[in-house]
């Protein structure tokens, strides 16, 4: 089959990625996702198992969040420099492997310490690497329905370890999960072997040309209103957004007798299924109707379902308003690194930019839990949402009013 | 009856946690002392701390250690997890905070259950924690917060 997308690259000296770098990159996203999944809330249970206190399991979770929202930009930055996106993303894999097998096997306080830092470091770098191995691979003309295909990838991903790790951790052990973890660190570097080093692009993968300095080109990324305004769309999202889920579930175990494990379970796997259905035709879209109506679309949805879930209290209604979850989840996961790539575009610091956008939602994130927290303490678990609602509501409101169309005019 | 909590009452709480684990003292943990305590054996404490003083010791079979442990109703199984001891101001356990619910960490609810409602019991060489309520009224006990009065779930009410 000819590949359209990659003929229309405007950068004809480049020829197009192979088969086999294709398909590599569909399972690395798929595995990355993968090994992601016990690393969340999961780590708390696990360390109550280990007999941890809950002031201990605070304190690490508490050096993880901000150790994670100091590395975003150096993780981007280190990202832009590196030569090969493939060999830094296999030492990040790894790092992550390493970072679980520590976890289930030592759980003291030092340990579990380092085992995060390590895990924090090396996130901060894979997530912009796979971004910039996509860019790399396809370039910028072709480079939205490829992401919509890795939002695919990934939300299988995530889905299916959800599944299994959740089942995994109930029927065998919490530290079974982090062994789990630890052996799909094989597969994903398999995927990422996969992937030729030819065929990844070191220029494209910064989104730059090089011919300018590179102060230059941090200079014309800040250039213009798009990323700043970029950034705080993302910050007010995680906002709105962050605490919806974790409330969600508590409200149903809560409200449900009989089913209350598998209600939760669908409430996170649930949006997976719609951003797997939906990814691929918001990439293809991002390229035909251009990036402003689709983020209008994921930024609505949010407090949409903030505001029926404040009159709500029905555990299967909340499942299927879960559903706008994987809506806004599809938009953001494609849009966010396009819209980047877009902004980035001959600066040579695509992945500085995705290490901004990943502090903004670190801090969105953060001011969510405890924004949510106490207004759920304090005036109940309706009102919280009702409040996450109209966080979401000033999100669109900046996207509406703010928010630049970054597509580029001549494609 | 409600226990005030303040990050002061959790060292005694976590001490006795430590107590029960190294089987020091008999009175810590009631709840195990019955039978199968083996005959005290003097030893030297200054083996270990240098006082010279002569104290005693207990060898208990049957102390087992609490924080971390899974809870069963009678009737459904695995509900939660205990992460937190209450106990009163004369070092008395009163509750047990359990983390119930939730999947893959998400969703869970902290509640604390009085400690009376609780009972250790083995099944075959397995010990295991019953708490004598249903799935139902434990769901709908207030959430446990550290930074206020905590609010003890009991049997009967």
């Amino acid at each position: 089959m000819p590949d359209r997308e990659a003929e229309a690259d405007a950068h004809p000296g480049t020829r197009a990625p192979s088969r086999s770098s294709k398909r590599g990159l569909d399972w690395f996203a798929f595995f990355v996702a993968d090994i992601q999944t016990g690393f969340g809330p999961f780590l708390s249970v696990y360390l109550t198992t280990q007999k941890w206190t809950q002031v201990d399991i605070g304190l690490v979770l508490s050096i993880g969040s901000l150790a994670s929202l100091l590395g975003q930009v150096p993780g981007g930055w280190v990202v832009d420099q590196a030569q090969s996106k493939r060999r830094l993303a296999a030492i990040a894999v790894i790092s992550i492997g390493v970072s679980a097998l520590l976890i289930a096997l030592a759980p003291l306080f030092v340990t579990i310490v380092a085992a995060k830092l390590l895990h924090v470091a090396s996130s901060s770098v894979l997530g912009p690497a796979v971004a910039a191995i996509t860019l790399g691979l396809v370039g910028h003309a072709a480079v939205g329905p490829r992401l919509g295909r890795n939002a695919r990838f990934a939300a299988f991903g995530n889905g299916l370890a959800a599944g299994v790790m959740g089942a995994c951790g109930y029927l065998v052990s919490a530290q079974a999960v982090f062994y789990v973890t630890a052996v799909l660190a094989f597969p994903a570097l398999l995927a990422l072997r996969q992937i030729r080093e030819c065929d990844v692009d070191p220029v494209r993968a910064d989104g730059g040309i090089a011919t300018c300095a590179a102060n230059r080109g941090r200079a014309r990324l800040f250039r213009g209103r798009a990323l700043p305004v970029l950034t705080m769309c993302v910050l007010l999202f995680h906002l709105a957004n962050s605490a919806m889920l974790p409330l969600v579930g508590s409200d149903v175990t809560m409200r449900s007798t009989q089913w209350a494990t598998a209600l939760v379970a669908a409430c996170i796997i649930a949006p997976q299924v719609i951003v797997a259905a939906i990814s691929p035709g918001i990439g293809q879209f991002a390229q035909s109707w251009g990036r402003r109506p689709l983020l209008l679309i994921g930024f609505a949805a949010l407090p949409l379902r903030g505001a029926l879930l404040a009159c709500t209290s029905d555990p299967y209604m909340i499942v299927a308003v879960q559903m706008l979850d994987g809506v806004s989840g599809a938009v953001l996961g494609v849009l966010v690194p396009l819209a980047l790539a877009d902004i980035s575009r001959g600066t040579g610091h695509f992945n500085l930019a995705q290490g901004i956008v990943g502090s903004a939602t670190g801090i969105g994130a953060t001011l969510s839990t405890i924004g949510a927290g106490y207004l759920a303490d304090h005036l109940g678990t309706r009102a919280a949402f009702a409040g996450l609602a109209a966080m979401a509501v000033l999100a669109l409101l900046v996207v509406v009013l703010l928010m630049p169309e970054t597509k580029p005019a001549d494609e | 009856m409600a226990i005030k909590p303040s990050w002061a009452y959790l060292i005694p709480a976590l001490s006795l946690i430590l107590l029960a684990q190294f089987a020091a003292t008999g009175g810590a943990a009631q709840a195990w002392t019955d039978g199968d305590t083996r005959p005290v054996i003097p030893y030297r404490a200054d083996e270990l701390s240098g006082t010279g003083s002569l104290v005693s010791a207990t060898r208990h079979r049957q102390l087992e250690s609490v924080l971390g442990r899974e809870v069963r109703t009678r009737l459904d199984g695995d509900v939660g997890r205990i992460v937190d001891l209450l106990a009163d101001r004369n070092g008395r356990i009163q509750a047990a905070v359990i983390e119930f619910g939730g999947f893959l960490g998400i969703g869970t609810r902290k509640i604390a259950v009085e400690w009376s409602a609780l009972t250790f019991e083995r099944e075959g060489r397995q010990p295991v924690v019953i708490v004598e309520m249903t799935r139902d009224q434990l769901r709908i006990a207030p959430e446990y917060k550290p930074s206020e009065p905590a609010v003890v779930r009991r049997v009967a009410d």
